[in-house]
């Protein structure tokens, strides 16, 4: 049986892992290496690394990162997201030891070249990233990290879903991120037309949260910040309460591999 | 640590970080195949695989890997794929443009069809007697595909169901192939990665 996963999410600005609160306020949590280690251990589902001032700043990817982690030895399969410009960009992600990527900036300004990684690294290995938020008036609008602007979603968009250019779409509640139980179910709506599976991200914060959105038939997973921080074992400790829903079992790391 | 080296593709689209950091972890050497000369000395080759079909034979071809490759497992020595290594083995793919592949197991890769991805963790169901996968029936495993390896019922190990069986092991001989991810399927992986590698160069 294919099962849902919880991702575990590991926000990085000036190198340092972060807490995010709408993408507005932060507050530092420590080295990123050490958070992905935690989560590796914990068996979260994949872990979800996101850089979100490499585009801004025109840093590229931060391979040296990314190859930093992967020599850590990780045995949970590894997402990562910052200033992906380019094909060559997303195949040395990939080289560095990130099984997958995830798109936004790119999907604004450059969509015919998330095309162009598709076709070299298939639609599988890639996300794209889908920052929402919704007005007074139930209408939804897409956000530009980069001109800091909302807007429609572009036709070119709609296309990379419709030909299967991207295999899930990371739905990112932008006004509630960091906020305990806010994420707006109503933005998993915005897709119904679509067949795209989608991962709910922003403001996830309780079981019971997470049990709504993987009950979601459309929802392939829930991704998970500042919540797994708070405690130990957060994980298994989500996992367990999550026995009604399609969600891996917990797993626990034992040092035998044999 | 183990004597036995194990050969890593290194051909531009694979996770060959990751698959390396594995095959360490399991005590087994490794080096870095990136020239036929590479494999001279080492007792398993281990194809990784990230990406599309047609390009990661390209670049095989460019590297002048794919005759070594063939010859290598034609001589009895232990070949494993993962994921897209997997289905580079087979006859050929329907991938973006029909690609001939490594024709050391038979079979053509086709789309899954319906739903067009199988991403995520799925069981392993092990339909055929085999001891390397003898005690990863029912276990989970990390996937992420778009495309199928369909092989003659007598090589297929293991299937998974989305919605329907999907291909997830198969095996001919020396040759092995699993299309999950077992370097990153946690503690069930590794074991997996590590009982293949072993059994094979002991066969």
């Amino acid at each position: 049986m294919l099962r849902k996963r919880l991702i575990g999410v590991v926000t990085i600005r000036n190198g340092w892992a972060i807490q995010s609160f709408g993408y507005r306020r932060y507050l530092p949590l420590g080295k990123p290496e050490c958070l992905v280690e935690n989560l590796d251990r914990w068996g979260v589902d994949e872990i979800f690394i996101q850089e979100i001032d490499r585009s801004h700043r025109e840093l590229g990817p931060n391979i040296e990162l990314i190859s930093k982690i992967a020599d850590q030895g990780l045995s949970t399969p590894l997402l990562y997201a910052g200033g992906i410009s380019n094909e060559a960009e997303a195949v040395s992600i990939i080289r560095a030891g990130a099984e997958r990527i995830c798109l936004d900036a790119l999907l604004h300004s450059n969509p015919k070249e998330v095309l162009n990684i598709a076709n070299r690294l298939g639609a599988q290995a890639i996300i794209a990233s889908i920052p929402l938020s919704l007005d007074e008036n139930g209408n939804c609008h897409w956000f530009n990290y980069q001109s800091g602007q909302n807007s429609d979603f572009s036709t070119a968009l709609i296309s990379l879903i419709d030909d299967g250019a991207i295999s899930e779409a990371l739905v990112i509640d932008k006004n509630n991120d960091g906020t305990p139980e806010g994420f707006n179910f109503k933005l998993l709506s915005v897709f119904a037309d679509k067949k795209i599976p989608l991962i709910a991200f922003g403001g996830l914060s309780t079981a019971k949260q997470l049990e709504h959105a993987l009950l979601n038939p459309r929802v392939s997973a829930v991704a998970v910040g500042n919540f797994l921080n708070y405690r130990e074992h957060a994980v298994q400790k989500f996992k367990t309460s999550l026995a009604t829903t399609p969600i891996r079992p917990p797993f626990y790391k034992t040092r035998n591999l044999v | 640590m183990s004597k036995i080296i194990v050969g890593l593709l290194n051909y531009g689209a694979g996770n060959s970080s990751s698959v390396r950091n594995t095959i360490l972890k399991l005590g087994f050497r490794s080096r870095l195949i990136n020239k036929p000369e590479d494999i001279k000395g080492v007792a398993a080759l281990l194809i990784p695989g990230v990406g599309a079909f047609p390009a990661a034979m390209k670049s095989l071809s460019e590297l002048e890997l794919i005759e070594p490759i063939q010859e290598f497992s034609h001589q009895g020595n232990a070949v494993i794929g993962v994921c897209l290594g997997m289905q580079l083995l087979a006859d050929a793919s329907h991938e973006l443009a029909y690609t001939r592949g490594l024709e050391l197991i038979p079979g053509e890769v086709k789309p899954i069809g319906k739903p067009e991805w199988h991403i995520g963790w799925n069981t392993l169901e092990v339909i055929q007697q085999e001891d390397i996968a003898s005690t990863s029936d029912g276990r989970s495993f990390y996937f992420n595909h778009a495309y199928e390896f369909e092989a003659p019922p007598e090589y297929v190990v293991a299937v998974s169901r989305v919605e329907r069986p999907v291909v997830s092991m198969v095996k001919k001989n020396n040759i092995c192939g699993f299309q999950f991810h077992p370097e990153k399927s946690q503690l069930d992986g590794l074991r997996l990665m590590g009982k293949a590698i072993k059994e094979l160069c002991d066969a």
